[in-house]
């Protein structure tokens, strides 16, 4: 139907398509063909202006009336054509009028050339004529150029009604391959949509025909599977047919027909056929159904069970026609029982027998069949399906039914420790383990299992436990307080190491601030005494007796506490005690320093410093060569310093029992190291040289603070006058400003201008009073006098600062240089050297080389 | 036989013939490539050279890829003599005036008629007691020499019974005609359209005229000098400008007046007055021909001394039309 339509709908739109067509066609062709009419006046029209033309070229002087009629008569056909001419063009128009009034104006110059001949003499009439016919002629022309120009339009009017002809008749014939392209297309469509719609209804067909079989085959498989067959018997005809499970039940071969009835016979015990025929002949004649649990006996001789269900099939006159019915094989469920029986009987047995609880469950767990205990749990003897509950303490609960299902999953033995109610009502534990039993086809029939009382174990390993736990928790204890401990004594150690530095350098300072300062005091009146006496050799035996005193406490006091040690890095500290053991001792230190500066730690500095020096001395002391080598490393949180020799090396076994009588010995040394949480490795035999590689851990020293005093901004405006060197005498000890007072007064152009005790008397005082010069000793409490000249010069970088120390050590010297301090004496040169220092270093602002000629001097 | 649907690219090929059928339908304007080509005329400010005024105005010109010039010249004669001298490529011209030209510069070239006119005039003063053109007899008339002024006022004698020898004729420039006559210099001149307008104007009731040119139209030419045609690609895109220009004229009469008028600014009195006397309109038919055969003949007949009769087709360049629009050449060939 639809193809059908489509045709009619495609034959109609190609009939009205062409209809439309040529309906314009035949409009153009008609315009065509008044064009070319139009074309054809136009040609006549031509014709006859010629033949004017020719009239007029031929014009006598005195022309005859038969001429001047032809010439009229032409001029009036002309007038006629011109006359029918019209168009709707504007173009066309334009031109029809100015062709219509140049025939007009023809006329008149006609009619001037024709009146020419007879008019009065003026100019010859030939001449005026000439110019007439001239006139004619170019208006002629006028008139033909326009006739030409309509002819072109009409031409092209033509062509174009031609070339829309030709396109209307292309657009035509594509008009109609494309309708029929399209009809092809959808009637192919329709063809291919109905051969998809057979195709579909036959695969449909098949489908069913396939799924049919199929569920015959799945009904004979299931049948198959379920031990199930069918049966009908028509007893009229004795006509028996048997399912294919049927055979399977009775162990027939399929390939024989199914038996008669009466061969039934022999397939039965006595007493199942006795039955099984009077149910036959009972429905055959009340139409009764009957169902019968039936014992059989297969063509192999072997017994079994089966479930024979029959009803009557009845005609179309209600008589009945047919038995028909069903066998269920049941010998394996009968076997089962049979085997739980004994099983039972069994289990039963066991539980007399066993002090434990014995336990039986359905294949899922779902029912417990049977619990028998001696008094530990409550008996079950009815099968129970709330076992859970009532036995399972009720927080075990999930666990125990996680470990059934992985049991009942890989049909392996249950194997649990869990809580359980016990018969009393108290909680108690049991190792319960349960194990399946399987039938032949692999499916599990009961889980048989038994259960111990471990409560007392439980208890016992609860106590072992928590006795467990208390102990590690002490050991844990005892570790911490070891730990804490081992800190402690880190730490005492540090502060050891720190006490005893600042015992030292209390010593040194002791002895530099009394007994030093006391003997220099009185070196310094000795020396004024004597220049105001004759020389005297007591005298001078007594001052070079004070300056020995001087000389050696000074040694002493620097061995106790180097002044490097206070304001120098590690590195320089070191640097200092290679060249002091050179100095001192006379041994050779190669110093090697690691690239990375170590912590501004001032305990780490003292104790890597105090053990290099105490294993120098070693060196000096026990090596027998006078080259030692010093290495300083900084492996981030660790130093590592090494000092080594090529002398006579000695047995590391005896270490505990050397005993160094100088510096703190080799084994206080170790376990110094080990105090602090380093270690001390000494490599060395006889004759082989000694090795000490110390590891010294960063983290056991705190970093000090340095101090810093903020100084407030003052004017740099300097007060220095030319009248007295005005001089600040800086300096601790009461007694030695006292002899520099009375030093200094004496001379006429220096000013005392002021004292002070301390670094922060110092600062003030100065800005108070700008002097021109400070005595500043380098040793002061509170700041001492390398950072006060520091403060000073970069307030005050006018003041001169002479540094004065009971040390001439060119290590204070480069100390107060750095500083910023003008010059550096010795407290125990003589006083002709501090004034030369005061008056060289205030002339030092015109001439500084003498000021450093006068510091290299001194 | 075979089930398979019809190809969809034969489909799409039965579309693709009907659109490039439709489109070959089309008439395809392609606007030119490369740069604008430079073309300098010279010109005749009149209601005839309105297609020129139209093409500039509405850009014509330039969309044709012109850049046109346009220098003003008082009369055809003069835009020739320019063109002759190398100071423009196109001038416009009446054919009488290339005529007499043509004579003493066979390089020059007509390449097509832009329009027709028939508006030359005898203008003459009442109180010279002129009432009829025979009063014209004994006067002094002025007119342009080797110009339709010249021609016009001969044939206008002739066809009028005039001598030529009982009046005074004064050459006098173009652009001064209408001062003449109204000064009083000449009491009659034979002036050019717009020049016998403004003496009619001026002079008021004490003007009189006639037609001269016996309705007998002379072309409005574009002529160039043969060199020019040589290199016709600029020749080709003035025609089709100026063949646009005239579309636009037959259908926009109105504007075309107001162009005109605002362009070269003539009275739009003047030019109501005188817009049946110009056609415009590019051909080149046969009435060429035989109007410089005309002119040429008066000339060698009015020559001092004696000249060859020329073959006026020679004169004749109708390539470019001819490539432009074949259609609106209509001579004999």
């Amino acid at each position: 139907m639809r193809i059908q339509k489509i045709f009619l709908l495609s034959i109609t739109a190609s009939l009205a398509i062409s209809f439309f067509v040529i309906l314009a066609v035949l409009s153009i062709l008609q315009d065509r063909e008044h064009e070319a009419a139009r074309v054809r006046v136009y040609s006549q029209i031509e014709k006859k202006n010629n033949a004017l033309n020719l009239s007029i070229a031929r014009f006598p002087n005195r022309p005859d009336a038969s001429r001047i009629d032809q010439i009229w008569a032409t001029s009036a056909s002309l007038d006629n054509l011109l006359g029918s001419l019209n168009s709707q063009d504007i173009i066309e128009t334009a031109l029809i009028r100015h062709i219509i009034d140049s025939n007009h104006e023809l006329g008149y110059l006609l009619e001037k050339l024709i009146a020419s001949s007879s008019e009065p003499a003026g100019v010859s009439t030939r001449e005026r004529q000439n110019v007439l016919i001239s006139h004619l002629r170019m208006k002629s022309q006028f008139i033909l150029d326009d006739i030409q120009r309509l002819m072109e339009i009409s031409q092209s009017e033509i062509d174009a009604a031609q070339n829309r002809a030709k396109f209307f008749i292309v657009c035509l014939i594509v008009a109609l391959v494309l309708i029929n392209t399209a009809i092809s297309l959808f009637a192919s469509k329709s063809i291919i949509r109905v051969q998809e719609g057979l195709r579909k209804s036959l695969e449909r067909a098949e489908e069913g025909e396939r799924l049919t079989r199929q569920a015959q085959l799945r009904l004979a498989e299931a049948q198959r599977i379920a031990k199930v067959g069918d049966w009908e018997w028509d007893s009229v005809k004795d006509d028996v047919s048997w399912s294919e499970a049927m055979y399977d039940i009775f162990g027939r071969s399929p390939e024989l027909s199914a038996p008669t009835y009466k061969e039934h016979r022999r397939y039965f015990t006595n007493d199942s056929w006795t039955l099984l025929d009077d149910s036959v002949k009972a429905a055959l004649e009340s139409g009764k159904s009957y169902e019968l649990e039936l014992e059989n006996i297969r063509e192999d001789g072997s017994q079994g069970w089966f479930i024979a269900q029959g009803e009557v099939l009845l005609d179309s006159a209600g008589h009945i026609a047919k038995l028909r019915g069903t066998a269920q094989d049941i010998t394996a469920r009968k076997l089962s029982e049979e085997s739980l029986r004994k099983s039972e009987e069994r289990f039963r047995a066991i539980v007399s027998s066993s002090s434990e609880v014995i336990y039986r469950m359905s294949p899922d767990w779902s029912e417990m069949r049977q619990l028998q205990s001696k008094g530990f749990l409550a008996n079950t003897e009815k099968p129970n399906r709330n076992w859970l509950k009532e036995y399972i303490y009720t927080e075990d609960q999930p666990q125990v039914t996680a470990a059934i299902k992985e049991a009942i999953r890989n049909k392996e033995t249950f194997v649990f420790e869990h809580r359980v109610r016990r018969a009393d009502g108290s909680v108690g534990w049991t190792f319960s383990r349960a194990v399946p039993l399987l039938h032949a086809n692999g499916e599990i029939v009961e889980w048989f299992g038994a259960a111990s009382d471990i409560t007392e174990r439980k208890k016992a390993e609860e106590t072992l436990r928590q006795w467990s736990e208390t102990l590690e928790q002490q050991v844990a204890e005892r570790t911490e307080l070891a730990k804490k401990r081992a800190r402690q004594l880190q730490s005492l150690s540090v502060e050891l190491i720190e006490a005893e530095e600042r015992e030292r350098r209390r010593i040194a300072q002791l002895l530099h601030d009394d007994l030093q300062q006391i003997i220099a005091a009185a070196r310094f009146q000795l020396q004024t005494f004597r220049q105001e006496m004759p020389a005297e050799p007591v005298l001078i035996n007594i001052e070079k007796l004070l300056e020995e005193s001087i000389r050696k406490s000074r040694r002493i006091t620097h061995e106790l506490s180097p002044a490097i040690l206070e304001h120098s890095s590690l590195f320089s500290a070191l640097q200092w005690l290679a060249r002091h053991m050179g100095d001192q001792f006379g041994l050779q230190v190669e110093l090697t320093l690691g690239a990375a500066p170590p912590p501004a730690s001032q305990p780490l500095k003292v104790f890597t410093f105090r053990t290099a020096q105490e294993l120098l001395f070693n060196v000096h002391k026990h090596s027998g060569v006078k080259v030692a080598e010093v290495e300083l490393s900084n492996n981030n949180d660790r130093l590592v310093l090494t000092v080594s020799d090529r002398g006579r090396g000695f047995d590391p076994e005896s270490l505990d029992s050397a005993i160094v009588k100088d510096g703190f010995g080799l084994l206080s040394l170790r376990e110094r190291v080990d105090y602090i949480g380093g270690n001390m490795l000494i490599e060395s035999a006889q004759g082989q040289g000694s090795k000490f590689i110390l590891t010294i851990p960063v983290n056991s020293f705190e970093t000090p603070e340095s101090p810093t005093d903020d100084l407030e901004q003052v004017s740099s405006a300097d007060a220095a006058t030319d009248r007295c060197i005005r001089v600040l005498l800086a300096d601790a000890h009461e007694l030695m400003r006292k002899s520099l007072v009375k030093m200094l007064s004496r001379q006429p152009d220096i000013e005392i201008a002021g004292e002070a005790a301390n670094g922060r008397e110092v600062i003030e005082l100065a800005r108070q009073i700008k002097p021109d010069v400070i005595l500043m000793d380098t040793a002061m409490p509170d700041t001492d006098g390398i950072e006060t000249t520091r403060l000073i010069k970069a307030e005050l970088p006018n003041v001169h600062v002479i540094g004065l120390s009971i040390f001439p050590d060119e290590q204070y010297n480069n100390l107060m240089r750095a500083a910023g301090a003008d010059a550096f004496i010795s407290k125990s040169g003589s006083s002709a050297e501090l004034l030369e220092a005061i008056y060289g270093t205030c002339e030092r602002v015109d001439a500084p080389q003498f000021a450093f000629s006068l510091l290299s001097n001194s | 036989m075979t089930n398979s649907p019809p190809s969809p690219k034969l489909l799409r090929a039965l579309l693709l013939i009907v659109t490039l059928a439709f489109l070959g339908c089309q008439p395809a304007e392609r606007a030119p490539q490369g740069p604008a080509l430079k073309l300098s005329m010279a010109i005749q400010a009149a209601p005839y050279s309105r297609l020129i005024a139209i093409a500039d105005e509405k850009g014509y010109f330039k969309a044709a890829g012109l850049e046109v010039t346009l220098n003003l010249y008082p009369s055809g004669k003069q835009a020739l003599e320019a063109v002759c001298r190398g100071e423009a490529e196109v001038a416009t011209v009446t054919d009488s005036a290339f005529a007499a030209k043509a004579l003493e510069e066979p390089s020059i070239r007509v390449i097509a008629s832009i329009g027709r006119s028939t508006g030359n005039q005898i203008v003459a003063r009442r109180d010279r007691n002129i009432q009829y053109p025979a009063d014209l007899i004994g006067k002094v008339v002025g007119y342009t020499a080797d110009t339709t002024s010249d021609y016009f006022l001969h044939t206008f004698l002739i066809t009028e019974n005039i001598p030529r020898k009982s009046i005074r004729m004064v050459h006098i420039p173009a652009a001064q005609q209408a001062e003449a006559l109204i000064n009083g210099d000449v009491d009659a001149i034979s002036a050019f359209e717009i020049n016998a307008s403004e003496a009619e104007k001026r002079l008021g009731d004490n003007a009189v005229s006639w037609d001269s040119q016996n309705s007998i139209a002379f072309h409005w030419l574009l002529a160039v000098n043969e060199n020019t045609t040589k290199s016709p690609e600029s020749l080709k895109r003035l025609l089709k400008a100026l063949i646009k220009a005239e579309n636009f004229a037959t259908l926009n009469e109105e504007e075309t007046r107001s162009i005109i008028s605002r362009k070269w600014g003539f009275d739009p009195i003047y030019i109501q007055d005188s817009w049946q006397e110009n056609r415009v309109g590019i051909s080149f038919g046969q009435s060429i021909v035989i109007a410089l055969q005309e002119f040429a003949i008066w000339n060698i007949n009015n020559a001092d001394k004696p000249t060859i009769f020329p073959n006026v087709l020679h004169y004749l360049h109708t390539a470019v039309l001819d490539e432009v629009a074949p259609k609106l050449v209509t001579i004999f060939r």
